[in-house]
């Protein structure tokens, strides 16, 4: 009887430290993840031009010229389906959608997003789907 | 001083060299090398909100760039 209640009890603190340390796990892994999306939105708010940075600041997304085109795209905060063509009268037309392999923070998927359809838009768009 | 700034799910990692020591130099273009060939296209800051992105025939490390961005290999979503 003795016996059957320690084991008991042990059962009981290894559930709680495992329970512990999956949630000390956890709030790290968050943490990491808060400070990887500050670093990448400082990085591209330091790599935007005034007007893409008032842009950005008051809507939450900032318009480029394609390099080759002269189209104009809107990319909007986010890592996926977040790039769509401009009309002149500033309508938003398809949607192309592509990303930076690798599991990127925002900030650094939409500077990726900005410079490649900057300076080599025609790279982006041969891998862009259109939604 | 010069810097790399590579984009990576810790929302980028910072390397900076000094373009007078041959070392660091050497060692500058190695990494740039190896980013390349893994795919990372480089993006020269000039400041501004403007970047220069050479052609991919002509990605050559460029010691006098003060600010390179490696930018991972795209992929449709």
């Amino acid at each position: 009887m003795i016996l059957t209640w320690l084991a008991l009890v042990l059962l009981v603190g290894f559930l709680c430290w495992v329970a512990r340390l999956s949630s000390i796990r956890a709030s790290n892994d968050e943490r990491q993840q808060q400070e990887a999306e500050a670093k990448g939105l400082a990085l591209l708010l330091e790599n935007l031009d005034p007007r893409q940075r008032d842009q950005y600041d008051r809507f939450g997304y900032f318009d480029v010229v394609g390099s080759e085109t002269g189209r104009r795209y809107r990319i909007c905060h986010g890592i996926s389906r977040n790039v769509s063509e401009l009309f002149d009268d500033n309508r938003l037309g398809a949607g192309r959608c592509f990303m930076p392999r690798g599991n990127l923070a925002a900030g650094d998927c939409m500077l990726a997003q900005k410079i490649m359809l900057e300076n080599c838009e025609e790279e982006a768009l041969r891998v862009a789907l259109r939604f | 001083m010069p810097r790399h700034i590579v984009m990576d799910p810790s929302g980028h990692s910072t390397i900076e060299f000094d373009a007078a020591n041959t070392t660091d130099l050497a060692e500058a273009e190695r990494r740039f090398n190896k980013l390349v060939a893994k795919g990372f296209v480089p993006a020269e800051a000039r400041g501004e909100g403007k970047h220069h992105v050479p052609d991919q025939s002509k990605r050559v490390f460029n010691p006098d760039a003060e600010e390179t961005i490696f930018v991972p290999a795209l992929k449709g979503g």
